[in-house]
């Protein structure tokens, strides 16, 4: 997590009430970067490589239960912050599912003032594990660059078998990435 | 043919890129990286081609913001922003026509 830009995944098929939710996490921090999906298909093929600080997400979509979303971002993206935004959620058992499977807490669209409140809760608590993460995530790309940098080096180089080894370490930077 | 420039941003641009109305497509890369080489002639061609939509490149050695911001790990890599949400985004090395069904897959 950057010092002054949030990566925010809101998952909602609403158009209103995403540009809504939207606007209140602007209330959090002014600086934010979303990406965003309305259905399952979007969401599966987004939500890890966006590597988001925090999901958002809707509990009753037309194609997915929020609880598949959440079990799927614990499965990909570990202890990211995932909280509920939905308009209907009048079922005790389904509070106690989501927050059993690791949800960090929810909020009925009727209360959206409340979310740069909520956010401001939930992301002081996950602070240390978006900072550990943003580290391995640093030190990879640092490995990244050395390594295609040398790869670059060894093609300009006129020394017999250097393209072969260039081709295989490509492979490998490639597979690590 | 024709070419415009791309414009040079950096960490210090995040703020505009994300404030930013438009569409906005952004090549991260390198000048040791020989794929980036290439798209970034093709964009040059198509910043001619449409005119509505903002062309960036920024390196991803002395932009690490940036780079963690977008999940580049490596170059190339082309980002597609607009009002602050990233649409869309490809890793790796693209062709000229590839480039272009991004690009009108995303306007």
């Amino acid at each position: 997590m950057s010092d002054d830009i949030l990566k925010v995944f809101i998952l909602e098929d609403m158009p209103v009430d995403l540009e809504l939710i939207k606007r209140r996490v602007r209330g959090y921090r002014p600086e934010i970067l979303f990406s965003t999906a309305r259905d399952r298909a979007e969401f599966e093929r987004k939500v890890v490589s966006f590597q988001p600080d925090l999901v958002l997400s809707d509990y009753n979509l037309p194609d997915m239960n929020g609880l598949n979303a959440l079990l799927h971002v614990r499965q990909h993206l570990d202890a990211t912050p995932f909280i509920f935004i939905t308009g209907i959620l009048n079922d005790e058992e389904k509070v106690a599912e989501a927050i059993l499977n690791g949800a960090s807490g929810y909020l009925l669209k009727d209360h959206l003032d409340q979310l740069p409140a909520l956010l401001r809760k939930v992301m002081t608590q996950h602070r240390s594990v978006l900072e550990e993460r943003e580290k391995v995530w640093e030190k990879r790309r640092e490995h990244q660059i050395k390594l295609r940098k040398s790869i670059a080096e060894l093609r300009s180089m006129s020394a017999p078998g250097a393209d072969q080894i260039a081709s295989s370490l490509q492979e490998v930077a490639d597979d690590l990435s | 043919m024709q070419r415009s420039d791309l414009i040079t941003i950096n960490d210090d641009k995040l703020g505009d890129i994300l404030s930013q109305n438009g569409l906005t497509i952004i090549l991260v890369t390198s000048s040791w990286d020989g794929y980036g080489i290439i798209m970034r002639s093709l964009l040059e061609r198509k910043a001619v081609e449409y005119g509505n939509i903002r062309f960036c490149v920024a390196d991803v050695e002395t932009s690490p913001k940036l780079c963690r911001l977008f999940n580049v790990t490596a170059p190339p890599g082309l980002l597609l922003v607009r009002n602050g949400e990233l649409i869309d985004h490809r890793s790796g090395a693209m062709g000229g026509n590839a480039i272009g069904d991004f690009i009108e897959q995303n306007s």
